[in-house]
């Protein structure tokens, strides 16, 4: 059996689901609203009848050869029966409860990263600073970055930069509007707005780009695609501002070797055996690293280089399954 | 393009414009935005024959020809291609196609004295991982027994379901498009015998969110004999239909039908039976020898066909074909002739 934690709107997850049906396997998709019903965890003698409940069914974790967390809070996020019991105003109470919590929420994923496993749910979200300084130590090229709260340093800055969140895109929504924090390029008027200090705010070095790469890794392998977005003003700082009408050309990319190495070193030291890293390609031919997104859409890399990487993470959970741990 | 710089570089086109060579020209099939571009074979030639030399390497083979620029500036104006130092980069699409299911796709013929069960059909689909479901209705039918047959898809593994229904007192233009709006795996409905031709988008009520299309016909489709027209309209320009024709056949391959008397076959429009859907499973009857003979006819086997350059975005059909006796003959109802690229009345 194989166990797919995941959100209730994911067309990858689908077609997985079709990949591993059509070859005879079975799935118990879990999506995260999904509430855990119960909960019968057995350490040491009798571990065999440790199972959770959801959805009516129960998951038994030796009968679990792979377990995949593709998105999501998954089934152990913050609305379990145990909420019942954090129905309390006692502020001390319920962070006792919630650290309790944490401890049995951890070593179920920990028995479950004991089976086959795509994705790593304690690395789910990565530091990008982190990440550059790692990608530069095996080798690869990245961006001079800053983080500042001056604007006296911000004037003082000797190149052009952008601008991006250090975590996720943010979506925020008022006035009737929604705003996505999309990559913008930071010029010297809008530098000539800001406050003398300011939040704590990334610029980084504005790379030209020829066009740029979305390295999708699987289990040691990596499938490329290049996306000229510069050829379309509207995509040319950041091409998830869609061009609908005339969409953008991604087509597939046979990245030299050496890169290839290094990106499989480098997943190897975070400890991620799937993720989608993204690249600059500068007219001189120049690889520029990014960042790695360990849950990211890979359907859209897929379906243009015609890869049937929905096929081959089916075949990764299917195959070689290990021997049961539980 | 004295350019020093371009004069050493080479041009690729992007991987999702194909080049496909046809008798007297060549299309370039953009399958990633759907449109196709009618190219001069001379042009076929250098994109293919000269692919792996320099813009200088080809001028000299070309002996300084002018048009190699018209061409190139044509090609890199229209986003069809571009120049590059590192060709090795750039593979071009691979052309394997491959599915999950044993039936992709299955067609339902129904007409007055049908008495299909379609609960127990939609499961034996379910069961081979189909995925698409066309029902034809060539009689009258209700807004009411189209749900009653539809009923047991509402929790399916079917992704698209798609329509054709007879316009007529028991089903008027807003019946049809309530039963779009109510299902949303119903992405096309086409209205037969319609008071008028046309297309129309079908929104969600009050947004501008596309749930699917409505194809209204001013003529009558009386029975699986309408099928198997040959048009530009039907081409199909994308990955799926690019990849599946160099294998296969984009029509029949993982395709069942169950014609109006329950007969199964490849496709309701064929004559071979493999068994009266009363009396037989579909996993049964696709286990038959010569159930699946026609899946693997491609268009590059197909006479004519072979030599035309839209064979890679085309719908094919091996019910009607210009000699029954012969499977690889060019289907009857196409009026496209390769050797003169015209299209006969139309």
């Amino acid at each position: 059996m194989i166990v797919i934690a995941t959100r209730k709107i994911d067309s990858s997850t689908n077609d997985i689901i079709d990949w591993i049906d059509g070859k005879g396997g079975t799935v118990v998709r879990v999506d995260e609203d999904n509430t855990l019903q119960r909960l019968h965890i057995v350490s040491g003698k009798g571990a065999n009848n440790s199972f959770i409940q959801v959805n009516q069914q129960k998951i038994y974790f030796k009968d679990i050869v792979a377990f995949w967390h593709r998105k999501g809070q998954s089934f152990f996020a913050d609305h379990p029966a145990y909420s019942l019991q954090l129905d309390t105003n006692h502020v001390d109470i319920s962070e006792e409860l919630a650290q309790e919590w944490a401890i049995v929420k951890e070593y179920l994923f920990f028995l479950l990263s004991q089976k086959r496993n795509l994705g790593n749910y304690f690395k789910s979200s990565l530091n990008k600073l982190i990440v550059q300084h790692q990608a530069q130590a095996i080798g690869l090229t990245i961006p001079q970055a800053f983080v500042l709260t001056a604007k006296e340093d911000a004037l003082n800055l000797d190149l052009e930069v952008i601008t991006k969140a250090l975590s996720e895109v943010a979506i925020i929504s008022f006035d009737d509007a929604t705003y996505c924090s999309y990559t913008t390029e930071v010029t010297q008027d809008f530098i000539q707005t800001l406050p003398e200090n300011f939040f704590p705010a990334l610029m980084q070095e504005k790379i030209v780009k020829k066009y740029e790469l979305r390295v999708f890794y699987l289990d040691g392998k990596c499938y490329s695609m290049a996306i000229f977005s510069q050829l379309d003003q509207q995509t040319a700082v950041d091409f998830r501002v869609y061009n609908m009408t005339k969409p953008n050309r991604t087509v597939p990319y046979q990245l030299p070797q050496d890169l290839e190495e290094k990106i499989d070193k480098l997943m190897h030291e975070l400890q991620l055996n799937t993720g989608s890293l993204d690249f600059m390609v500068t007219q001189d031919n120049e690889f520029y690293f990014l960042e790695v997104n360990p849950v990211g859409q890979f359907g859209m890399v897929s379906l243009p280089c015609n890869y049937y990487l929905e096929k081959k993470i089916a075949d990764y959970l299917l195959n070689n399954q290990p021997e049961n741990h539980a | 393009m004295t350019n020093p710089k371009q004069a050493q570089m080479y041009f690729k086109l992007f991987a999702c414009c194909v080049t496909v060579k046809g008798a007297v020209r060549s299309t370039i099939c953009d399958v990633q935005r759907g449109e196709i571009k009618l190219i001069p074979n001379s042009l076929y030639t250098i994109l293919t024959e000269h692919q792996h030399q320099t813009y200088s390497e080809i001028q000299e083979a070309y002996d300084y020809d002018e048009t190699l620029d018209e061409y190139f500036d044509f090609l890199v104006e229209n986003e069809l291609g571009f120049w590059t130092d590192t060709p090795e980069f750039f593979p071009p699409l691979d052309m394997t196609w491959q599915t999950y299911s044993n039936i992709n796709n299955a067609i339902i013929d129904i007409d007055a004295a049908s008495s299909h069960d379609f609960k127990a059909i939609f499961a034996q689909l379910e069961e081979l991982g189909c995925d698409h479901i066309q029902l034809r209705y060539y009689t009258d039918v209700s807004k009411d027994t189209l749900e009653n047959h539809l009923e047991s898809t509402k929790r399916s593994r079917f992704k698209s379901i798609e329509l054709v229904v007879k316009h007529g007192s028991l089903l008027d233009i807003p019946a049809a498009e309530a039963l779009v709006v109510s299902n949303a795996r119903i992405h096309k409905l086409v209205l037969h015998g319609a008071p008028e031709s046309g297309i129309r988008p079908v929104m969600k009520p009050g947004t501008d969110f596309s749930l699917g299309q409505m194809i209204l016909l001013s003529y009558e489709i009386t029975s699986a004999d309408h099928c198997g027209v040959i048009d530009p309209f039907y081409f199909s320009i994308d990955t799926k239909t690019m990849t599946e024709s160099h294998q296969f056949n984009t029509c029949l391959n993982k395709k069942i039908g169950i014609d109006a008397q329950g007969e199964i076959k490849n496709c309701p429009s064929l004559t071979e039976s493999f068994g009266n859907i009363a009396q037989v499973s579909l996993h049964q009857a696709m286990l038959q020898k010569d159930f699946k003979k026609l899946w693997e006819v491609n268009k590059n086997q197909v006479e004519i066909c072979k030599d035309c350059e839209f064979r890679h975005i085309c719908t094919d059909c091996r019910a009607f074909i210009q000699n029954p006796e012969n499977e690889y003959s060019k289907p009857s109802k196409c009026n496209y002739d390769p050797y003169t690229a015209s299209w006969a009345n139309s």
